[in-house]
């Protein structure tokens, strides 16, 4: 009954969404007003009727309806409830479920907070995602369906991928996709602004916060997924150049241009066009990696959810770019940029240096994602692109963007006074210095590290250097120091969000370069009573600990850990085998963080007679700085994004005063 | 399968030349190439069985007098170039590392003659229209103007008006 019941809401939201298409469009296009009324019903009723669905897709799981092939396929009687939830998207049907859910509630949300205030977008905004997710649910209700029965009962369920089954892997789906969808949102004003023909920076005002909040959702999907890849795949690292990775990464750094181009547009009314192309690739690369994701077509680790719904995405994917650059392209002529480029050193010139770098870095990795099948169709030999080629081809890169951000902030927008940015420049610029010769000085001898190093203090000297500046200015009013910083926060939170994300930046690039210049590692066989070396630390073998438990049995290696002859405890790294799939044991590493650094070890061979044991050791230094950098880097989007009065009484009091006229002070 | 790889790639009679072999130059070839079994694991990584035989393939060959290009010359002879984990830098595969350095430079230069082009359309004069809300933020009063971010010199007063009575609409809970 409850699949019945799920299948029904299902089809009904799929009807919903694909009305709320035509009917809005038309209704625009014509101007019927009751026609654009009953779109915006009938989005809202989609949103209502996928939230039916899950939770059907829930109650089903929650009661082991095996007879529901996708239940039976993730789930089992000893899937701990948790888990039971993350099944949900644990496969490819239920994700697709949870993908078309979390759009039609993020429509539903801007169309109830924003239909009065944009009125004249709104309607195609509807029309729009009505369509985007309309290809959702047909494939969740016609190609994919999560609530497609068995022909048999099975008493018991297949069992949640033993892989999947980590709080970090519960939670890395979810807010990728979250942060996919959400950028359906600001894609769909876009397109809305084209189709209206409102192309002014209106679409961007209705949607920053929205690319802001989608792309805090896609960093901690990221964030998450190395997080989980560091703690359960076990070889010592947390970004692996995966094409899954890559396909969420791509959207990422596409989405990181588009939060800053835009700003020429708002403050200068230029790259109008460009900034129109961005968003259309960002959504472009949404659905390409989705769709790569699930396809099966590039080969990764990730293929707990792949099918036959390749050829679907392959053809959404080329209506969507041929439609919407054949409609930007129709629309040209309404976006005439209102500004040019004043001088070469200006903030425009900056910005526009970024996009360059961040396109650069994208098109590295899009090449890198695809090349095992160029390569395959020319020469008919498939050949294997892994991290050596992107740390190459990329990272680079992304060290000028590094860079960047360190001068940029410095330079001022139109015709930046060189003198100005020197000066700004040269405290941060002589500090650098003297910490790359003090890291000569004390034994750091690899180039890259250098460079790296001192482009990360010298980033974050003159991003400190720019906030304590305005904190000074404020102070110099007589505000106290806490008082200051906190006012400019509250000023300008795009601003000030933006540099914490900057520094969130700077610490996860020397984390990021600390463990890979730095990592040390080694392998080998022990009997108990034996040590193992690795870096400064010394690791035990005191034996075997075997655990039972419901759906599992673990055997792990107790390693006692010194340094300099104290003992800092144990680590037990382990290996699980499910019940349910004793084909596919789960080696899992056991760590240990320090402030600096972390033990990182994992096991492999065990004999069960001798008790022998292969244990590999890896010290990953500067780690932390890794999972830090995320968290500060999430910390400055949500400072940016959080909704925030005094801008809007800024802007009224603004008005007012060159209006001469009452306006109603509104936001307060 | 493995260990017959092993007995084919090495040549060498036992006790020929026996270099010591450190587990470090074993790794550096290991990371070069690709687990065969799994995808996104390096043969370093690879927790597999297979994977430890095949890093044992390595040490023989190396204890054996082979140079780590003639191991992983081997490993190509006999698993084709899919088992290294980048492309060749020769032939078309040479594609995989020239055209994004390409792309990159094309990208530059589309930058740049967006500047130049910029440069002979300079208007000094002309009232560049504020067309963004950051020109209003930056009326509050955030500090003098001091380096970057000082105030417009222009508002462009007129466009300024228009836009704010749009933006008077606009909802600040968005």
């Amino acid at each position: 009954m409850t699949a019945e019941l799920g299948y029904l809401a299902l089809v009904l939201a799929w009807a919903a969404a694909v009305f709320a298409a035509f009917s809005s469009s038309v209704g625009a296009t014509y101007g019927m007003g009751r026609l654009v009324a009953s779109g915006r019903r009938a989005l809202l009723a989609a949103a209502g009727l996928s939230t039916v669905a899950v939770g059907a897709l829930l109650v089903a799981f929650a009661r082991h309806d095996f007879s529901i092939a996708y239940v039976w396929q993730t789930s089992s009687t000893t899937t701990p409830p948790f888990y039971l939830v993350t099944a949900v998207w644990g496969g490819q049907s239920g994700s697709l479920l949870f993908w078309s859910w979390t759009l039609a509630l993020f429509a539903a949300t801007a169309i109830a907070r924003r239909w009065r205030a944009d009125a004249a977008l709104m309607p195609w905004f509807t029309a729009v995602c009505g369509a985007v997710l309309g290809f959702f649910l047909t494939l969740t209700a016609f190609v994919a369906n999560p609530f497609e029965r068995l022909t048999v009962l099975p008493f018991e369920g297949n069992g949640l991928n033993p892989l999947l089954q980590h709080p970090g892997m519960a939670f890395h789906p979810p807010m990728l996709y979250l942060g996919l969808t959400g950028l359906t949102i600001p894609y769909a004003f876009a397109m809305a602004a084209l189709l209206a023909r409102r192309t002014d920076a209106g679409w961007i005002l209705a949607s920053r916060r929205w690319t802001l909040v989608a792309w805090a959702f896609l960093s901690i999907g990221l964030a998450l997924g190395a997080r989980w890849a560091y703690d359960v795949l076990g070889w010592g690292g947390y970004w692996g150049w995966d094409p899954v990775e890559n396909a969420a990464f791509m959207p990422w750094l596409a989405a990181t241009a588009f939060l800053h181009s835009v700003m020429v547009q708002e403050r200068r009314g230029m790259f109008r066009v460009w900034n129109m192309v961005l968003m259309i690739l960002t959504f472009g690369l949404v659905i390409i990696g989705t769709f790569l994701t699930r396809a099966g077509l590039v080969a990764s680790v990730h293929s707990f959810a792949q099918s036959d719904i390749g050829p679907y995405f392959l053809v959404f994917t080329a209506v969507l770019l041929v439609g919407s650059l054949a409609l930007l392209w129709a629309r040209l002529s309404y976006l005439r940029s209102d500004g040019v480029i004043d001088a070469v050193l200006s903030r425009e010139t900056a910005f526009l240096a970024n996009n360059v770098v961040f396109m650069g870095a994208l098109f590295g990795v899009f090449w890198g994602t695809l090349f095992p099948l160029v390569s395959e169709i020319v020469t008919g030999q498939r050949v294997t692109v892994g991290p050596p080629y992107f740390n190459r081809v990329v990272l680079p890169v992304l060290w000028v963007a590094l860079l960047l951000m360190a001068v940029a902030p410095a330079v001022g927008w139109r015709r930046a006074r060189a003198a100005l940015v020197a000066r700004a420049l040269r405290g941060p610029a002589a500090v650098a210095a003297l910490l790359g010769v003090a890291l000569v000085a004390l034994g750091v001898r690899q180039p890259v590290a250098l460079v790296a190093f001192t482009t990360c203090a010298f980033a974050l000297l003159t991003t400190l250097a720019e906030m304590a500046r305005a904190a000074r200015a404020r102070m110099a009013r007589g505000e106290a120091p806490h008082a200051a910083v906190g006012t400019l926060f509250r000023r300008n939170r795009r601003r000030y969000g933006g540099y914490v994300v900057h520094l969130g930046v700077v610490l996860l690039a020397a984390g990021v370069v600390g463990s890979n210049v730095y990592q040390q590692e080694t392998e080998r066989t022990l009997a108990v009573g034996e040590t193992l070396r690795v870096g400064a630390y010394r690791l035990t073998y005191e034996g075997l600990r075997v655990t039972e438990a419901a759906d599992r049995r673990s055997v792990a290696a107790v390693l006692q850990v010194r340094r300099d002859g104290r003992v800092l405890g144990s680590v037990l790294p382990r290996r699980d085998v499910f019940r349910l799939r004793e084909d596919q044991p789960m080696t899992i590493p056991a760590v240990m963080s320090r402030p600096l650094e972390d033990v990182y070890t994992m096991i492999g061979v065990i004999d069960p007679d001798t008790e022998r044991v292969t244990v590999k050791a890896v010290v990953n230094p500067l780690i932390g700085f890794v999972w830090l950098g995320m968290m500060v880097l999430v910390a400055g989007t949500l400072v940016a994004a959080w909704p925030d009065g005094s801008e809007a009484r800024v802007m009224n009091a603004e008005l007012r005063r060159l209006l001469g006229t009452a306006v109603p002070a509104r936001g307060a | 399968m493995v260990l017959a790889l092993g007995a084919a790639v090495t040549p060498a009679a036992p006790g020929a030349a026996q270099a010591d072999v450190q587990p470090e130059d074993v790794a550096a070839i290991a990371r070069t190439l690709n687990c065969p079994l799994c995808q996104g694991y390096n043969l370093q990584d690879c927790p597999l069985e297979v994977c430890a035989q095949m890093r044992e393939v390595i040490r023989q060959q190396l204890a054996a007098g082979a140079t780590p290009e003639q191991v992983v010359a081997a490993f190509v002879a006999d698993y084709g170039p899919q088992v290294l984990n980048a492309p060749p830098r020769s032939g078309f595969f040479a594609a995989a590392w020239l055209v994004p350095v390409l792309a990159l430079v094309a990208g530059a230069g589309l930058a740049l003659a967006t500047l130049l082009g910029a440069g002979r359309g300079t208007r000094p004069h002309a009232p560049a229209p504020a067309t963004g809300v950051a020109d209003l933020e930056q009326q509050a009063p955030d500090g003098p103007p001091v380096g970057a971010d000082g105030p417009d010199p222009d508002p462009g007063r007129a466009s300024t008006i228009e836009r704010l009575e749009r933006m008077a609409r606009w909802d600040p809970e968005a």
